[in-house]
């Protein structure tokens, strides 16, 4: 019994740990003003399952912005300044498959042009 | 929070009403539903056309009705790209209807016209709640430190009618509900007896805001209503997510208008100290960050001058003042 316990534990770690994770932070980038330009230092860690070579993009390039020979995790640090939302995506070297992405969302604290901040709306 | 605060203002307005705070908006999900609609209703739009070829004038006028209805929705969609169901019921065609609601824990140094040695050199601490409550044109509100760029210079609180508005430019008739002034200015604002009612306009452009406000009535003052009237201009700048403005303002006070002074109140004996028109002028520069897409951090300095008038009226030789502080708002 304890034995297939342990035997089922490892087959799920061994799952967790095929999956590839892409982690973030922070999240959000928040401009005070709707449709401003937003500047956010994202710091990024990146983790799969086999060693390989493998590239980082992000949705405001067609380049890579990083990549990496024979890793199976990495790290990453830059500041990007956007007005939407930015998709950065790990990929196989001469790939065109995600292999697992993460997005940094837009927000603002108010709306342009004297709007208020909530809108009236009926169900 | 947003979660907790949401429900609650919204039963206090009206069962009837949902309220869409733009925090939600940065949702990607948010984006694609956007692209769908306008995809969706550019398709349906071109079918439109086709249809409308072929019917009759009577039929084509109702359709171009039904097309400035679509239009107006794509464009509250490009705002308003969050929603909680899909029947939008349209009230109007004003876009400054809607909802403000700003708490601002301010503290502010510097002088106060109102003390006798001018010198206010303290720290002061204020608990400011600042709004704007507006629905189908007939608004109510109290304006801030933390809301300069709705609200403009020189605005007061009042309600009144916003009787146009388009992108950039918005029309209100308006009467004040107090000549206090706001949080945190105080000490160098030019106060007066009487409420005033008239008419604001206000331009907001991308980085800048033009306003002019110009008050023929007074249900209350002395004699005549006299006028009063105010030019202002702010313009702001960014750097990083650092937000930088400068606001400069020229206020014209007519003879008939009595000042207040907060030390006596209102006295009658005032009266002869109002012997003239009066011009005074404002300036401030500030900055402000965004901690949270709820949490705004700010610091400002504000200078004023005080009118002619004024100066004659008081016994000592003060001429301007300045006030200078900090500010911590949540805006719901």
């Amino acid at each position: 019994m304890m034995s297939f316990i342990l035997s089922s534990l490892t087959v799920q770690a061994n799952t967790l740990k095929a999956v590839p994770v892409l982690k973030i932070n922070p999240e959000q980038c928040v401009a005070l003003l709707q449709g401003q330009k937003c500047y956010v230092t994202v710091k990024l860690n990146w983790r799969v399952a086999t060693a390989g070579n493998y590239c980082l993009f992000s949705s405001q390039g067609t380049d890579a912005l990083k990549c990496w020979t024979q890793q199976s995790k990495g790290e990453f640090k830059q500041e990007f300044m956007a007005k939407t939302n930015i998709l950065l995506s790990l990929k196989q070297k001469n790939s065109q498959v995600t292999l697992v992405d993460a997005e940094v969302k837009m927000a603002w604290v108010h709306k342009k042009k004297g709007k208020p901040r909530m809108s009236w709306r009926m169900f | 929070m947003k979660n907790i605060v949401q429900p609650l203002l919204t039963s206090l307005v009206s069962a009837s009403f949902l309220l869409t705070s733009p925090a939600l908006l940065a949702d990607p999900h948010n984006e694609k539903h956007e692209k769908h609609e306008k995809h969706e209703k550019h398709e349906k739009h071109e079918k439109h056309e086709k249809h409308e070829k072929h019917e009759k004038h009577e039929k084509h006028e109702k359709d171009a009705k039904h097309q400035k209805h679509d239009k107006h929705k794509e464009d509250k969609t490009a705002d308003e790209h969050e929603h909680d169901l899909d029947i939008d019921f349209d009230f109007d065609d004003n876009p400054r209807d809607g909802f403000y609601l700003g708490l601002s824990a301010i503290t502010t140094s510097g002088d106060d016209f109102y003390l006798s040695d001018h010198d206010d050199s303290k720290a002061d601490f204020d608990f400011d709640v600042s709004y704007r409550v507006q629905f189908l044109g007939l608004f109510v509100e109290s304006p801030g430190l933390s809301s300069r760029r709705l609200h403009g210079l020189y605005a007061t609180p009042a309600w009144g009618i916003n009787f146009f508005s388009n992108d950039i430019w918005s029309l209100d008739l308006f009467y004040e509900t107090s000549t206090k002034g706001i949080d945190g200015l105080e000490g160098i604002q030019n106060r007066r007896k009487a409420k005033r009612g008239g008419l604001r306009a206000t331009g907001y452009f991308d980085n800048s805001q033009l306003q002019v406000v110009f008050t023929p009535y007074s249900p209350d003052n002395a004699e005549s209503d006299g006028i009063e009237a105010s030019l202002s201009y702010g313009h702001n700048w960014q750097f990083k997510n650092w937000n930088y403005y400068a606001n400069v303002g020229v206020h014209y006070r007519s003879e008939e208008i009595l000042d207040y002074s907060l030390e006596q109140g209102y006295i009658q004996t005032n009266e002869e100290y109002s012997s003239s028109d009066g011009i005074s002028t404002s300036a401030e520069i500030g900055l402000e960050y965004p901690l949270t897409s709820d949490w705004v951090f700010g610091s400002f300095v504000a200078y004023r001058t005080l009118s002619d008038r004024v100066e004659d009226s008081r016994t000592d030789d003060v001429s301007d003042g300045y006030k200078a502080g900090f500010l911590l708002t949540y805006v719901f």
